[in-house]
């Protein structure tokens, strides 16, 4: 029992490596296009409304006892509506592992490895990921918290940009007009996907749940702080039209640094971006495991054959994929869904369960 | 089985290595210059550096074709090696092609992960081509010298610094105007020097240069000075011998803010200098009397060289100070990207000097 | 047939021997006729007594003594001297056990005095070994030198005589069908986590070998998991670390034969600490300490780093070491990973013939493998002088972990990362770095987290890992070993704030 738990610190990082690893460095961009200068008001708004929905989340964690959102569905709807919901709900994180993985292709192709084949990058994250992810979630959650001591590097290397700050670039203030800043909160949200990690493994919470839940939140607060940051530091340094045109201004920033030591620190911090990569990788394969193993009623040792097929879905999946722009179509396509599948299914479950009384098992 | 995972283990090791780039088997390219040529067609002059340490034989290669790119891989068919520009370290632009349009020209730079955006920007009074193919007389190899060149001439603020990824984000951003530093070749020294600063209207150069004197202005005013700022000027006129007319103030630190004020739409720059006197023949400076009037014309000089500088910027329509930028973050009311330029011209500054002199050195 | 026969035999008690000749026959028989069991047989008068011993176990010093005494006072006192360890066996002996006792290197004295049989055993076994000396494995600046050596009564005294408490248990164990040897599980009752002592003896007495071979053979059956490249137990050959491990709350093997004393439950870091941390200033322990875990990442990673620079990312080198870099790798024959094998495999043949050969000469061969070989390979053209400097830090780098098992896990683990560097570059080098946490991550010595305290992660481990903060201030145990008792010790230089 005591490997299938989590304590409160684990369950915060492993909610902040989740949404970090996404999008931090093609993020601003993303933004940007929406919310021009005012991009970074629109990641607060983002941020505020994912806070938001993670309250949502709690008073339904609460109602689900020692449940599983998954199992919880059934509770709630009955048999065939709660499988079904679950079944879109698989399908979700199966769509956004194929965008997380395809994403990372193209990035490692765009920046690094240009003219390797796809499916070996590919291969390189889900090899790893797959051997962490057919394991227990207390080890996923030590893994996460141990390569957060990466995310330091991110912020510190990004400190430079505070060497020759424009901060003209942020001024005035709400000059693009609410409309844009509202337009932009879509990509913010979009941005900090991952938060629903807090509903899928809040059943694998030791001791307290309360307090876990709200150490959750911290770390999804962690993160949205981190992109506040990460935003106004590419703004102070890109000119906005030059900031809609660079995919990745994180990286395009270190790109322009030189150090005595090492020059394009961009290659050597993107070496180690692979590994937070592999966090989010994991953090989904292992739930999409769990999620399957509820859907079709099965024992835990069944684990690993899920999670293993789940990955060699995505990798048939991601292979398909190799355009930037078929990616840039399917994240705005897809973030509609998501968002319906993440807030909306949750929401309505909550109400039903409201309605009709029903909780979890203890 | 045993052979399967040989036959496996071989092919990986032999078919993988996609992107394999061996340092040894690259021509680095340490500077490069693009000119356009008459009927409209790009020019690339690569300057790579000797491998071996005994030859000092730097090769210059120029090709021709439409476009950069194609240029580049025009360059390819002539070596022996294959060209690398990711240790790139000075761009060298042609005075032709700074006339024109200069974005097109360094775009692939941006676009090729490859490179790296550090390289420094600079440009030269006649063809790149002809300034690198310039005979150097320098213990340096010519393909490292003009990186060296104008990275110490930047040291004593004779010309700003300006790297290809600074550039990029100038060329982008309508509120100011490029400014690059200018190379222009010595035929009597055997060398290259960094004359000056080159104004740009927009992204077309305007074929006018701030000299050294008015560059360190220029950095002041921007406040991105290095070191120390120095400025010689003619204090006295009859005495002998010449020399001795000149006072050369060495300032440590200096800071300068520009104010935009509004009715009737204004600038206000004041500067501020600290510093101490480093050079003056004659006379003994102490005594706060003598200071004082020192300091008065020397607060005087500046404000008039400011002031030539402005009417030079404005002429020319050159808001390499970012005035526009300013506007635009703080008076976004006066702010027109299009007519932007014009407006500057008719801009009204108003300068302000405060100089204290700290000390005369070490010697009275 | 014949080995129900055998056995019946050896089950034969020696009271039901009719006489000597049948007893000596039975015994040698069961005892499969070995040249090397004596048999002495006394008569005086019509008394009659036998002597058996192993001449190959036993103390041909005492035994002549022992002799003297019996042909001449025993007949007289009929008592044996009392300056021996007598021991007065039951007359329930049966030929089987009288054989145990044999060979557990006692001298068997039957005495039939008519109809009883009087068995003594006298203890005469001689065990030759060596005198306390320093582990040469495990040299320190300062400290005790004392190693320990074969004897496990030895050893054991070494780590008693250090830990003087109650608390200190040894349990026993005889493992080895066949060689019978004598091992023993130490431990402190009120520290360590009875689980794991549970769990320890559970898998020692789970081991079903012939020859117990060395600590280090022994190791195979009780680890963790055999397939990881890392060592899961933490050996040494220093009674003062064993002491200081089990202060710890961790649990000491110790088996007769071998100088060395396996211990667990232990985390990675445990094998980049040195007693010499603390015996110095912490300052320099912090130094010291911070510098071994960078050595493992240089002699891991070195050589794939320069690897997935020189043939994919030679960007990343700076400005000015661009072009001497390119100097020296310009007419180099081999692909960079080629380059790097030809070196390593040389000093890794260098290194193994050095452990071979006789001292001096193997201190030559370093050199000259070294010095010459490094010389003529790249006068020659065939290496890189680039790449001599990367792997000969990389083998001093692999040199610096204070624990031989480590050393070696480290030197094989580069290559696959060379491999992995030469094939995709940083992200092959990324890949395998993953894979590599991963594996730590999931890995378990004696059922505690291996990577402990980082993941999980225990702020308050790190102050005797990575860095060691004064001794004062390390008041309670590490984690990792889920000591019972979390506090070490009180509070210390307390003084220091009264005097105010």
């Amino acid at each position: 029992m005591q490997k299938n738990s989590i304590t409160g610190w684990q369950f915060c990082f492993l909610t902040l490596q989740t949404q970090m690893g996404m999008s931090a460095l093609s993020m601003p961009s993303l933004i940007a296009n929406k919310a021009g200068q005012d991009a970074w008001i629109s990641m607060i708004l983002g941020g505020l409304i994912v806070q938001v929905i993670i309250l949502m989340y709690m008073w339904l964690i609460v109602r689900c006892k020692n449940s599983s959102y998954f199992d919880f569905l059934a509770i709630v709807f009955g048999k065939v509506i709660g499988k079904f919901l679950l079944l879109l709900t698989i399908l979700y994180i199966i769509f956004i592992m194929i965008l997380v993985t395809a994403s990372y292709q193209q990035l490692i192709t765009d920046w690094i490895n240009i003219y390797t084949p796809g499916w070996i990058i590919v291969l390189l994250l889900l090899i790893p990921s797959l051997y962490l992810s057919i394991d227990s979630i207390s080890l996923i959650a030590r893994f996460s918290m141990l390569i957060s001591f990466l995310i330091p590097v991110l912020l510190i290397v990004v400190l430079f940009v505070y060497a020759e700050p424009q901060f003209f670039y942020l001024l005035p203030i709400g000059s693009e007009g609410l409309d844009s800043i509202i337009k932009g909160v879509i990509p913010a949200i979009a941005a900090l996907s991952g938060f629903e990690m807090i509903l899928f493994t809040s059943h694998f919470l030791k001791g307290n749940k309360l307090a876990g839940l709200k150490k959750g939140m911290i770390g999804s607060g962690l993160v949205t702080l981190i992109y506040i940051y990460l935003i106004i530091s590419v703004q102070i340094f890109f000119y906005i039209d030059e900031l809609k045109i660079v995919p990745y201004p994180v990286l395009y920033i270190m790109k322009a640094l030189s150090l005595m030591i090492i020059d394009r620190i961009d290659i050597l911090f993107l070496t180690f971006w692979i590994i937070i990569s592999t966090a989010v990788c994991v953090n989904y394969l292992f739930v999409a495991g769990i999620s399957m193993q509820s859907l079709f009623n099965l024992q835990a040792h069944r684990h690993m054959i899920m999670v293993t097929i789940t990955s060699i879905m995505i990798f048939i999946g991601s292979i398909f994929i190799d355009s930037k722009i078929e990616i840039t179509e399917i994240q705005n396509q897809l973030f509609e869904v998501g968002v319906g599948l993440v807030v909306l299914i949750p929401f309505l479950t909550l109400i039903f369960s409201l309605i009709t009384k029903r909780l979890g098992n203890n | 089985m045993r052979k399967y995972i040989l036959i496996i283990l071989s092919a990986s090791l032999l078919t993988g290595c996609w992107d394999q780039n061996l340092l040894k088997d690259v021509q680095l390219i340490y500077t490069v210059g693009y000119d356009v040529l008459e009927d409209g067609s790009e020019e690339t002059t690569s300057v790579a550096p000797p491998v071996d340490e005994m030859i000092e034989n730097v090769n210059v290669l120029s090709t021709n074709n439409s476009t950069v790119r194609d240029s580049r891989y025009h360059l390819d068919t002539i070596v022996a090696e294959h060209i690398d520009f990711s240790k790139l370290q000075v761009v060298v632009l042609g005075n032709e092609l700074s006339k024109e349009e200069i974005y097109p020209y360094i775009d692939v730079i941006y676009r090729d992960p490859r490179h790296h955006l550090n390289a420094r920007l600079a440009m030269t009074d006649t063809s790149a081509k002809e300034l690198l193919n310039q005979p150097i007389d320098s213990q340096k190899n010519k393909s490292e010298y003009y990186a060296g060149l104008l990275e110490s001439s930047e040291i004593i603020n004779v010309i700003p610094k300006m790297t290809l990824q600074h550039a990029c984000t100038i060329l982008l951003d309508p509120g100011i105007d490029l400014f690059i530093p200018l190379i222009v070749y010595r035929d009597e020294l055997k060398r290259a020097e960094a004359v000056g600063t080159s104004l740009f209207s927009k992204d077309k150069y305007t074929g006018v240069y701030l000299d050294h004197d008015q560059s360190t202005i220029f950095n002041v005013l921007r406040n991105k000075t290095d070191r120390v700022v120095r400025l010689t000027r003619k204090y006295s006129e009859d005495r002998e011998p010449e020399v001795s007319n000149y006072m050369t103030l060495e300032f440590k630190k200096t800071k300068t803010s520009l104010e935009l004020s509004q009715n009737p739409f204004s600038l206000s720059v004041n500067i501020e200098l600290k510093g101490a006197v480093a050079e003056y023949g004659p006379d003994h400076l102490i005594g706060t009397k003598k200071l004082n009037s020192l300091e008065a014309w020397w607060e005087n000089k500046l404000k008039e060289d400011t002031e030539v500088l402005f009417t030079v910027l404005k002429e020319n329509q050159s808001d390499i100070l970012g005035i526009g930028r300013m506007t635009a973050a703080l008076m976004p009311e006066e702010w027109n990207e299009k007519e932007w330029h014009e407006k500057f011209a008719n801009l009204p500054v108003k300068v302000d000097v405060d100089m204290t002199i700290t000390s005369t050195g070490i010697i009275d | 047939m014949k080995k129900d026969q055998k056995r019946f035999k050896q089950l034969q008690l020696i009271k039901d021997c009719n006489n000597f000749n049948e007893l000596i026959e039975q015994i040698d028989y069961s005892s499969g006729n070995t040249d090397d069991l004596t048999t002495v047989v006394l008569d005086y008068m019509d008394k009659q007594t036998v002597m058996l011993y192993y001449e190959s176990l036993i103390d041909s010093q005492k035994q002549s003594n022992l002799l003297e005494w019996m042909s001449e006072m025993f007949w007289k006192t009929e008592e044996l001297p009392d300056t021996l360890d007598v021991k007065q066996q039951g007359p329930n002996l049966s030929i089987a056990a009288a054989i145990n006792i044999l060979l557990s290197g006692e001298t068997l004295i039957v005495f039939n005095d008519g109809d009883t049989w009087t068995i003594t055993s006298i203890k005469s076994l001689k065990v030759f070994q060596r005198s306390l000396q320093e582990p040469k494995n495990e040299q320190i600046v300062r400290g005790s030198h004392t190693g320990f050596n074969e004897n496990l009564i030895v050893n054991l005294n070494l780590v008693r005589s250090r830990l003087k408490s109650p608390h200190l248990v040894i349990k026993y164990f005889t493992i080895g069908s066949y060689s019978n040897t004598k091992g023993a599980l130490i431990y402190l009752n009120d520290i360590a986590d009875p689980m794991h002592v549970e769990e320890f003896m559970m898998r020692l007495q789970a081991i079903d070998i012939d020859l117990a071979f060395s600590v280090g053979y022994i190791e195979e059956f009780i680890e963790d998991s055999n397939y990881s490249p890392f060592p899961q137990f933490l050996n040494t050959e220093k009674p003062e670390r064993t002491a200081g491990n089990l202060i710890e709350g961790r649990i000491a093997f110790i088996l007769d034969g071998s100088p060395t004393a396996l211990l667990a439950p232990v985390n990675f870091f445990s094998f980049y600490q040195s007693p010499d941390d603390y015996n110095g200033r912490f300052l320099v322990g912090t130094f010291y300490r911070l510098l071994r875990i960078a050595s493992f990442l240089i002699a891991l990673l070195l050589p794939a780093i320069y690897i997935a620079t020189i043939s994919y990312h030679f960007e990343i080198i700076p400005e000015d070491l661009t072009l001497p870099a390119k100097r020296a790798v310009e007419n180099i024959p081999y692909p960079p990973l080629v380059e790097a094998l030809i070196l390593e495999l040389t000093i890794e043949l260098i290194r193994e013939a050095g452990v071979r050969l006789p001292n001096p000469i193997g201190q030559t061969i370093g050199i000259v493998g070294g010095l010459v070989i490094g010389d003529a390979v790249v006068n020659a053209g065939f290496i890189s002088n680039l790449m001599v400097i990367v792997v000969a830090l990389t083998a001093i780098s692999s040199f610096v972990v204070p624990s031989v098992e480590m050393n070696t896990t480290v030197r094989i683990l580069r290559f696959p990362f060379m491999l992995l560097a030469s094939l995709f570059g940083f992200i092959g080098v990324a890949a395998g770095l993953i894979i590599l946490l991963v594996h730590l991550i999931k890995l378990e010595s004696l059922t505690s987290p291996y990577l402990s305290p980082l993941a999980p992660f225990h702020l308050s481990g790190i102050k005797d890992t990575f860095i060691r903060l004064p001794a004062s201030k390390l008041r309670t145990r590490a984690a990792d070993a889920q000591p019972i008792k979390k506090n070490r010790y009180g509070r210390n230089r307390w003084w220091k704030h009264a005097k105010k």
